[in-house]
């Protein structure tokens, strides 16, 4: 990382230019906000580095001892070395240095191994209190022991309280005026010896000097460098694989029977969104499940694709996707890895369904309960905290089932400042639907679900342990027909429609009765055709009691027979009817429901017409019309754009090496340009006006800027600035009491014209 | 995958391939923990459930014996959270226990506090229970024991009861065993009750239930009283007695309608001990009346439900259930667990059927048409009159007679319920009619006839039912019958199922009108055949015999 023979690198932006290509693709790829848009050159780079938004987005996903190892290194005073950094966190400096080197890799930290510095984004995130440590003075103090002892044991105590955090303590008076020989308290002791400085009226803070000597020079009490343990119980992986496995055919088989229902029988959606309760409890009973599962069988389809609302007149439903056809074309073990995969990366917070949502947007939408398929779902936290817990249970080892709660202390210890409790509720309801999804078993991680961190291929990884389908049945003399095995698509569509589902499972049964055959026959099937397709589709011989059956109810089904017409034409000779059927007149059409009856769907007058003119007189009757006979309905969607309430800019998305090194690319020759550019101190490139405004708010130097308002006109001022966050710039003008805020981007030039502090009164701490 | 002969199916029920190479390795295997539901001739079902798989804890088998079960012979991938489930069910037994404490005496004992507690806060419980001795024990009203018992099952937390038995007064009863032997099977159960302290033996009709009863008789050797459905029943009983043991008459009495004989052994019929006089029930103090060493309740899936009450307060005495099936009508299977005891041994019936024990019946439905005027009449009666002008057309009675004819000399029943029809077919037949009416006595000699084989025809009405022993029909007719319950075919179909000397396989017909409620009742029993395993086919009345 340092090269021999090179001056020490004055700014961040100096340090970036001394990496090589594959330093700068590495900050790239595990930064990937600073690819878009394109950097010009290492100067913009650093720059959007630095900026708080994105040193925020790169701290969040560091683990806890990076964090703390941040808020060492923001908390020692500086210079800090590997030595006094590794004394701050308690743990040697073999555990320490490579992770300083990897924040060095991710641009929060950089500067040798003597002089380590975060970049001012850090101290601002991790705010004025870094491991509970109070503000900084600039008082120099010589042998603090015997300045403490001095102060006597009372005081001592007082300072041990404060010693690891809160920094603050609540005393009347903090400010008055004391001095050794009139202090007679021991706060007024610890106050006069500048060992407490008062931080208001009330309050006086332990400065971060004194904290730090009392705590020996740690930073933090203990610290865990590596993830805590993964204990758990011991299970047989093949075993647990196998259970796996039998949640996973579960869960294809249950998504199957939701979707079959909501195509016959679709579910309006509710004013507010989602599925009501109601619908949501009858879907449950009808397909064997619970509610809490239902719900989520029907996020986990939504993910897939298989169903979206749809628009049906005036109403709004719940339908499958044309893609749900598609989805059952496929076999067994693809139509599970398409779940798996939807749910894996999907970015709905499906365990909130049937809780409160506390992090609602409205106070009413965080009263109710989460209805499924609701919308504004979204959490950024859930995909990564997925991923996480996955990881974690891949950790645990094969054949190991870890505890709930170890789970969520490992994945806590990797994102400790993402999410805080949500974060714990993802990681537990993440447990509960990978167990659903059958990609655990028995609590461990199952061997097929490896594929989803390798990104080898699911479907193959689960298909040993997924059963053939079989495309025969067991028929029996009670009248059941028993599949042993999942049945052929094609074959179990056939079945339902003579027979009624009696049992789910590894193997379907099946019971014949009287009302299930007769919707076969209603469907237009001949009781030949289900004899046949008995007999070839048994591997049993036809039990006679259901052979029986089907001429039974064949016997009476059909007798009676029904249907509707616009007209009828009925008369006792039989001759004039065949005569009308062979030669009727032009433009009706009839068909023969009886020896002396005719039909037409023609309207009756259109008729009468007709025959009139071909020289018939009929005689028109007046009666009542018919019935319908449907089919099973099959509806289908199309899928929406979805609605996505809340701004997801931010979405992790994964670079190609190609892009990675595209920006390199794009950077290095931002780089050429610059150095080219004559010197021009009055004309400096925006990026770097930043930073010098930065550095001037930080040492309060005042600053001559030149402003361009919205309408172009530019000016000039002298500000004292204050912060630089977010795009804009904070500073008092010459007269201001308040702050102004200047946008950076109408900031053309900026030169600092002081070179001490500003006089700005009595020490302040930031608050 | 294991390529098993066993399917388990998330609703927890256990599918068994009986073509299989290892399926009866694997009935075997699931026999203590799985329920038999139906049985037609390719795929048997089981089923899982709580009771059942606390009968199984009861007799020493624990959740991983019984998931490494279920693993080993399933075909495809047992879910999960099935397994999650009967791991949990199976561990809820026996966290309460039943126990005599040296100094307190009977109490409850727990091995999981908050279980205690929880089950102590329920207000059905308190009233039962007295001092609390310590943290895990607390103490229990000898008489609530049977209660205490039935309102944890209910609970969801049945209690083992190890607080055993008073012997009672001791009776000398042996077996006579000189020109016969017990059956391996009637052993096999004997001794699984008598290990298991009390309980239920499941066997079917026709297995010898008696002999078993008088060998759990002789290994107590104690005063008995032995509870049975009617008294037809009662006199069987005795008459059983007589001949298998070396108890004479003047030890057993009989306590009916008729007789009120309290003796060493006493037989007793539900019908008596559930009468009531001016609402009180009369006869209660037969339970006290001997110090009973054992109680023997006959089928007792047609126990009153009257009678587990009184049965709670017999809990410190042996209790043996004899019965053909667990599953009763009203669903009181819980009942049958708490007060009388788990079941200790369930006969593996088609090993008994194979071994030559039961034999293999045929069952025929034969479909007669109602005539064109019957038609109209059927058409526009009144819904309750149906049935009955379906099952009594006219027709059936001269399908019985062809069938008669065509089974000539082989012993023969013919079973209905309209007393008009029964009058008429035993007039056409020219044979006698057993009815409501008829005397013990002259029923007694009747079927001693029958037995015999002096007449080879008899008509019987549904009275004849319960418990009658008739070990010779080898053809039934039934012409009309109540509405297919389970509990009356088994009865019917237990009077045909006898070993036949020849080995000639039995034959019941039932004969059902086309086309009428007749026929929607059939079905019932249509199904309910077919699960037991029976071949069965549907004929029409003229193909028959064609």
């Amino acid at each position: 990382m340092t090269t021999t023979g090179w001056t020490r690198p004055r700014t961040l932006a100096e340090e970036l230019r001394s990496w090589d290509d594959d330093a700068v693709a590495r900050l790239v790829r595990t930064r990937p906000d600073l690819a878009f848009p394109t950097p010009g050159d290492t100067g913009q780079l650093a720059a959007r580095a630095t900026t708080h938004a994105s040193a925020a987005r790169a701290i969040n996903r560091l683990d806890e001892f990076a964090v703390d190892l941040l808020e060492a290194l923001s908390a020692l005073p500086e210079p800090v070395d590997i030595a006094a950094l590794s004394r701050g966190v308690d743990q040697p400096a073999e555990l320490v240095v490579p992770r300083v080197n990897e924040l060095r890799n991710l641009a929060l930290v950089w500067g040798g191994d003597d002089d380590l510095r975060p970049i001012r984004a850090v101290h601002e995130l991790l705010g004025p209190t870094p491991a509970g440590l109070g503000p900084v003075t600039t008082r120099h103090f010589g042998d603090l022991d015997r300045l403490i002892a001095d102060a006597g044991p009372d005081a001592k105590a007082v300072l041990d309280k404060l010693t690891w955090g809160p920094p603050t303590g609540r005393v009347d008076k903090a400010d008055r005026p004391v001095t050794k020989a009139s202090a007679r308290t021991p706060v007024e002791r610890l106050l006069a010896r500048g060992l407490v400085v008062p931080k208001d009226a009330g309050t006086v803070v332990l400065p971060r000097q004194i904290g730090l000597h009392l705590r020996g020079g740690r930073v933090h009490a203990s610290t865990r460098p590596v993830p805590p343990p993964l204990a758990g119980k011991d299970v047989s992986a093949s075993i647990a694989d196998r259970a796996a496995a039998g949640a996973a055919l579960d869960l294809v088989r249950h998504v199957e029977l939701l979707l079959d229902r909501l195509g016959a029988e679709p579910v309006p959606v509710l004013r507010t969104g989602g599925v009501g309760v109601r619908e949501l409890r009858s879907l449950a009973t009808r397909t064997g499940t619970d509610e809490p599962v239902t719900g989520m069988l029907l996020e986990i389809a939504y993910a897939a694709g298989l169903l979206t609302e749809f628009e049906a007149g005036s109403v709004e439903v719940w339908l499958p996707t044309h893609g749900y056809d598609d989805w059952l074309e496929l076999d067994l073990a693809h139509r599970w890895a398409r779940l798996a995969e939807a749910w894996f990366s999907g970015l709905r917070a499906i365990g909130l369904v049937g809780r409160r949502d506390t992090g609602g947007a409205t106070a009413s939408a965080r009263e109710r309960l989460v209805n499924a398929l609701a919308p504004d779902l979204e959490r950024l936290l859930a995909p990564e905290i997925r991923e996480l817990t996955l990881q974690a249970l891949a950790a645990a080892g094969p054949g190991v089932a870890p505890g709930e709660d170890a789970v969520v202390t490992w994945v806590a210890w990797h994102r400790p400042r993402r999410g805080g409790q949500f974060r714990d509720d993802l990681t537990r309801w993440t447990l509960a639907e990978a167990a659903l999804l059958g990609l655990t078993g028995l609590g461990t991680l199952a061997t097929h679900a490896r594929a989803l961190a390798d990104g080898t291929d699911l479907a193959e990884a689960i298909a040993p342990l997924i059963p053939v389908p079989v495309d025969h049945v067991l028929l029996q003399a009670d009248l059941t027909a028993v599949a042993p095995g999942p049945l052929l698509r094609e074959v179990y569509d056939e079945l339902v429609a003579m027979a009624d589902v009696e049992s789910h499972g590894g193997a379907g049964v099946f019971r014949f009765s009287e009302a299930s055959v007769r919707r076969a026959l209603d469907l237009g099937k001949s009781s030949e055709g289900l004899h046949r397709w008995l007999a070839e589709h048994s591997r049993t011989p036809v039990p006679q009691p259901l052979s029986y059956l089907v001429d039974d109810v064949a016997r009476r089904h059909g007798v009676l027979r029904l249907g509707t017409a616009s007209t009828y034409l009925r008369c006792d000779d039989e001759a004039t009817i065949s005569g009308l059927l062979t030669a009727g007149p032009p433009g009706v059409v009839f068909r023969r429901i009886a020896p002396t009856v005719l039909v037409s769907p023609s309207p009756p007058d259109v008729v009468l017409t007709r025959l009139r003119d071909a020289g018939l007189a009929p005689l028109a009757e007046s009666e009542d019309g018919g019935v319908h006979l449907t089919a099973p309905a099959r509806r289908r969607g199309e899928p929406h754009r979805r609605r996505i309430g809340r701004d997801l800019g931010d979405a992790r998305t994964g670079l190609t090496d190609a892009e990675v090194y595209a920006v390199v690319a794009s950077i290095r020759a931002g780089d050429r340009v610059e150095a080219e550019r004559p010197d021009e101190p009055t004309d400096p490139a925006p990026a770097e006006t930043i930073g010098l405004l930065g550095m001037a708010s930080e040492d309060k130097l005042r600053t001559w800027i030149s402003y361009v308002d919205h309408n172009g006109n530019a000016s000039e001022r002298i500000v004292a600035p204050v912060r630089v966050a977010d795009g804009w710039l904070t500073a008092y003008g010459v007269d201001d009491d308040q702050p102004r805020t200047y946008a950076l981007h109408r900031i053309a030039a900026a030169r600092i014209i002081d070179d001490g502090p500003s006089d700005t009164g009595t020490e302040e701490t930031t608050e | 995958m294991t390529d098993g002969p066993l399917i388990v199916q998330s609703d927890k029920t256990l599918l068994l391939e009986t073509a299989h190479e290892a399926a009866d390795e694997c009935r075997k295997a699931i026999a203590p923990f799985a329920e038999l539901e139906r049985a037609p001739e390719h795929v048997h079902t089981y089923r899982l459930t709580p009771l059942g798989l606390w009968n199984a804890r009861a007799a020493g088998h624990d959740a991983e014996q019984v998931i490494d079960v279920l693993l080993r012979y399933s075909r495809y991938p047992v879910p999960h959270s099935l397994l999650v489930d009967i791991a949990e069910i199976l561990d809820r037994y026996g966290r309460l226990r039943l126990e005599k404490h040296p100094q307190h005496g009977l109490v409850l004992i727990t091995t999981d506090r908050p279980v205690l507690e929880e089950v102590l806060r329920g207000t059905k419980v308190k009233p039962l229970l007295g001092a609390r001795i310590d943290e895990d024990t607390v103490l229990v009203h000898p008489s609530e024991r049977g209660h205490l018992k039935q309102t944890l099952l209910k609970l969801g937390w049945p209690a083992e009861d190890l607080a055993g038995y008073v012997d009672g007064e001791a009776h000398p009863i042996e077996l006579r065993t000189d020109d016969w032997s017990m059956r391996p099977y009637q052993q096999q159960a004997t001794d699984a009750f008598w290990h298991g302290g009390s309980g239920v033996v499941v066997l079917p009709c026709g297995a010898g239930k008696t002999i078993v009863g008088a060998a759990a008789m002789a290994q107590a050797a104690a005063t008995t009283l032995i509870l049975v459905t009617n008294t037809v029943a009662a006199r069987q009983w005795k008459d059983e007695l007589l001949k298998r043991t070396s108890l004479t008459e003047e030890e057993i009495g009989e306590y009916s309608g008729s007789r009120k004989e309290v003796r060493p052994v006493t037989i007793a019929t539900y019908q008596v001990m559930t009468t009531r006089r001016k609402g009180v029930y009369a006869h209660l103090e037969l339970l006290d009346a001997r110090d009973w060493g054992l109680i023997v309740y006959d089928e007792v899936h047609l126990l009153p439900a009257p009678i587990f009450r009184m049965t709670a307060d017999l809990q410190a005495r042996r209790r043996l259930g004899l019965t053909a099936t667990l599953v009763r009508e009203d669903g009181r299977e819980g009942d049958v667990f708490s007060l009388i005891g788990p079941k200790r041994y369930d006969a593996p019936w088609k090993d008994i059927e194979t071994q030559g024990w039961i034999a293999p019946a045929d069952c025929v439905e034969v479909r007669v048409d109602l005539a064109q005027e019957e038609r109209f009449v059927y058409a526009t009666a009144e819904p309750e009159d149906r049935y009955r002008l379906a099952a009594s057309t006219p027709a059936k009675g001269r399908l019985v007679r062809r069938i008669v004819e065509h089974h000539a000399g082989e012993p023969l029943l013919v079973i209905g319920q309209y007393i008009d029809q029964l009058d008429e077919l035993g007039e056409q037949l020219g044979c006698p009619v057993i009815k409501g009416e008829t005397t013990v006595r002259e029923r007694q000699r009747l079927f001693n006839a029958f037995r015999a084989g002096e007449i080879d025809k008899l008509v019987v009405s549904k009275v004849a039912n319960f418990s009658i022993d008739l070990p010779e029909a080898s053809v039934a007719i039934q012409v009309s019958g109540t509405f297919g319950s389970r509990q009356e075919e088994a009865q019917r179909l237990g009077r045909v199922l006898r070993p036949k000397q020849d080995g000639r396989t039995a034959r019941f017909y039932s004969i059902v009108a086309r086309d009428t409620v007749d026929a929607e009742f059939a079905a019932h029993r249509q199904r309910f055949l077919a699960e037991q395993g029976y071949a069965y086919t549907i004929i029409d009345a003229e193909n028959l015999f064609a």
